[in-house]
Formats: C-alpha cells, structure tokens, sequence
C-alpha cells in the first residue's frame, strides 16, 4: 500500500508546489510591474525610521499608567493604539522585505559559489530571526499588548538590516557602479 | 491488439502536435537560443516515424520492435534529461556563484541516477528494459524536484525565465509529475481499477506539447539585456565585507534574544 501512497502523495506535493510558486510569480511580476514609477527612496526600507512617532504616541496614550520601567511594561492597549502598532508593523514587515530582496539582488552575483552559500545562511538566520520575533510580537498585539522594548528591538534588527544595505549600495554606488545599483533596485 | 479509437485519436493528436512543434521550433529559430530542445523537438518526431515504420515492417510483437520501443525511449529520456540541464544553464548562465552551485546538485544527480538505473539493468533480465525503466523513474521525480527548484530560485532572486523557457519549464515539470502518477496507476495491481488512465497518460504529453506551443504562436520576443554586472573584484570586496556585516549582525540578534528572553 505504501508503494502507491507515497509517490501518490509525493507528485500531488510536487503539483501544489508547482502551483503555488507560479501564483507567487505572477504576483512578484504583478508588484514589480506595480512598482515601475515609485521613486529610488521608496525602494528602500523607510518604515522603521517611524518608530519614534509611534513611541510618542504610546507614551502619551499610556500617560495614566507609566511606570518608571516604560521599556520593559508589557501596555495593554486601547483599539487605536493596537491599530497604529499593527500598522508600524507591517511597515517593518514590508522593509524587511524590501532589504531581503535586495540583498537577494545583489548576491545573487556572486562571483563564487563559497561566499554565496555563506551570505546565504547568514540570510536564512536573519530571516528565522526576523519572522520569530515578528510572530511574537504579532501575536501579543492581537491580545491588545505590546512590549515597548520588544518593539524598539525588532526596530532595531530592521534598521540595522536597512544600514547595511544602505552603506552597500552607497559604496557600491561610489566605486563606478550606479548603473548596477539602479538595475538592483528596479528589480527586487 | 486492439487500440481504443479515442486513444487512437490521442495519439493521432499527439503526433500531429509533434509535428507542429518541430515545424514552429524551426521556423522561429529556437536552435539560436535552445539547441538542445531543438534536438528534443526533432527527435520526438523521429521517434513516432521510427516506430511505426518498425511496428509495420516487422510487427508489433517482434522482437525487432521490442528493442526499437526502448532504444528509442532511451534517447528520448536521454535528450529530456539534456533539456532540463540546458534549461538549467540557459537560465543561471549569468550568475557564476548560483550556476556553480546548480551544476554540483545536478551533476550528483545524474550520477546517482545514472548508478541506480546501472544497478537496476544489472539485476534486470531484460537490461535495457530495467536500464530505461529505473532512469525514467528516477528522471521523472529528480526532473520535477530539478524544475520546481529552478522556477524557485528565479523566483527568490528575480532571475525571471523567458517566456519560451519559461514554457518548457512548466510544461516538463507537469509532464514529469504526471509520469510519476503514471508508473502507479499503471502498474499491474492498479490497472483494472484505473483503465482509463493510459488515455490520462497520452493526453499529459500533449498538454505539455500545447504548453511549449503557445509561446510559439508569434515570434519569440528579443532575449532581455544580460543583467548588469560587477567586475569580479568589486564584487567579491562588497560581498565580503557585506558577510562580514551580516553576521555581526546575526550575532546581536543572538544578543536581543537572550536580552527578551532574561
């Protein structure tokens, strides 16, 4: 009986994959194409730059309960700051995955096979690291909470992540190859 | 042996698609961009007038025609396997790092596959049959593990396929997942139970023929500009210091969960 099951169940996994990766690539396709007019600025993570803002306004909402450890409260709170929290969020997620995709752009030129396989697996740690903290954090809010600190350090990673990317292309962009730069940034 | 008229029909159908895809592969020039597939096209078409015109000379049942259904079998499994690898190379030729990475997985491939199908047509009484049987059955799922890998990492690098590429692969990936269905419900203990999938069999094939058609019905657009790329120095200087920064990276953030979670 196994010996039908399993390559049964094998090419239908095979057949769902090959289905799924072509609606992503339509969808990728459909963004890029989406994209086409949207400014070099806004083709780099921009969202996490808004941390302070929401920072404020926590702090001015929660004012009736702070407390002297602000950083490390876990607020409870009220539908509008949930809503706002939920949108920095987002924002993060989507920064993330611009600096992911251009990080993918531009390693994909490597010129040799050691060094890929290397940034690669740092890419990978990043990413599990990323989306662990992203669910954490996620899935408190839904319960209407959220850990200032917590928040400010996934700001953090983002932000770090977007520096890097920055200084690449900037050095990148200073040693005779803008032309490159451009063709990185259109295309993740 | 008597053939059911609509499987009849199917392989009247199939064959005449094989020969419009010949015809179309020609005619547009794929040979400039493809030449293997060109290859694959032509000798799909030879392999159904070789056939037949055995099956017709010396009989369906002969053993003339015996070895003429599975030697030609081989090199068309030989010559699918061809396209996949230039399928491969075509698509990463411009990007050394990622294309050195996928000639090692596909040439373990090949090799594993290869030494299996030797293993086989060794215990085989018949060796041609265990040769060609075991490859196909190896070829089919490493053929569609192979493709779906290869549409993943345009996908994840935004290295897209051409249209006719593209095509091809979706068209061999489909195919070869329906061949690993195939060799199940076609296998002695199934059949009664699913007799009409040798007509499911026949049809996929031209599905993927269809497939490879489509994008033939005009001329093939110009092949979009190799991308842009840094000299090698300049880029294994930025690569590196950019691994340098990652894992520095990687590293506080090892930091920030042991922070949250004191």
């Amino acid at each position: 009986m196994i010996g039908f099951v399993v390559p049964i169940a094998l090419a239908l996994a095979l057949l769902g994959l090959l289905l799924v990766l072509s609606h992503r690539e339509k969808s990728e396709k459909r963004r890029l194409a989406s994209e086409g007019y949207l400014p070099v600025e806004e083709r780099v993570p921009r969202h996490y730059k808004m941390f302070t803002v929401i920072e404020k306004k926590l702090w001015s909402a929660e004012e009736y309960k702070r407390v002297h450890t602000w950083d490390s409260t876990n607020l409870s709170l009220r539908q509008t700051e949930s809503k706002l929290v939920a949108e920095y969020l987002r924002g993060l997620r989507e920064d993330f995955g611009r600096g992911n995709r251009i990080f993918g752009a531009v390693i994909l030129h490597s010129p040799d096979v050691r060094i890929l396989s290397q940034l690669e697996r740092q890419r990978l740690r990043l990413r599990f690291s990323f989306w662990t903290w992203y669910v954490l954090i996620s899935v408190k809010l839904r319960m209407n909470s959220v850990s200032v600190r917590e928040l400010k350090r996934l700001t953090d990673v983002v932000a770090t992540f977007a520096y890097q990317i920055r200084t690449m292309l900037i050095a990148l962009e200073e040693s005779g190859n803008s032309e490159f730069v451009r063709s990185v940034l259109s295309r993740s | 042996m008597h053939i059911p008229a609509f499987e009849n029909l199917l392989w009247g159908l199939g064959t005449a698609l094989k020969v419009l895809l010949c015809i179309l592969v020609v005619y547009r020039r794929v040979y400039s961009r493809l030449p293997l597939f060109t290859v694959y096209a032509v000798l799909l078409v030879v392999e159904v007038i070789f056939v037949w015109l055995v099956y017709r000379t010396w009989g369906y049942t002969s053993g003339v025609a015996w070895y003429a259904y599975w030697s030609a079998l081989a090199i068309v499994l030989l010559a699918r396997g061809l396209v996949i690898a230039e399928l491969c190379w075509v698509s990463l030729k411009n990007y050394p790092g990622v294309w050195s990475l996928a000639r090692k997985i596909l040439g373990v491939t090949a090799t594993a596959l290869l030494a299996s199908a030797g293993v086989s047509a060794a215990l085989n009484k018949h060796w041609i049959v265990g040769f060609v049987l075991t490859t196909e059955r190896g070829l089919e799922f490493a053929a569609s593990v192979i493709l779906i890998l290869l549409l993943a990492v345009s996908i994840q690098y935004k290295a897209w396929l051409e249209p006719m590429e593209h095509s091809i692969l979706i068209g061999l990936a489909v195919y070869s997942i329906f061949q690993m269905l195939n060799r199940t419900f076609m296998s002695p203990l199934m059949t009664p139970y699913f007799h009409w999938w040798d007509s499911v069999r026949i049809a996929c094939f031209d599905i993927a023929i269809v497939t490879w058609l489509y994008p033939l019905r005009r001329p093939l657009p110009t092949p979009s500009a190799p991308p842009v790329l840094l000299s090698e120095e300049a880029a294994s200087d930025s690569l590196h210091q950019l691994l340098e920064r990652m894992q520095e990276l990687t590293s506080e953030l090892k930091h920030l969960r042991k922070a949250i979670w004191k």
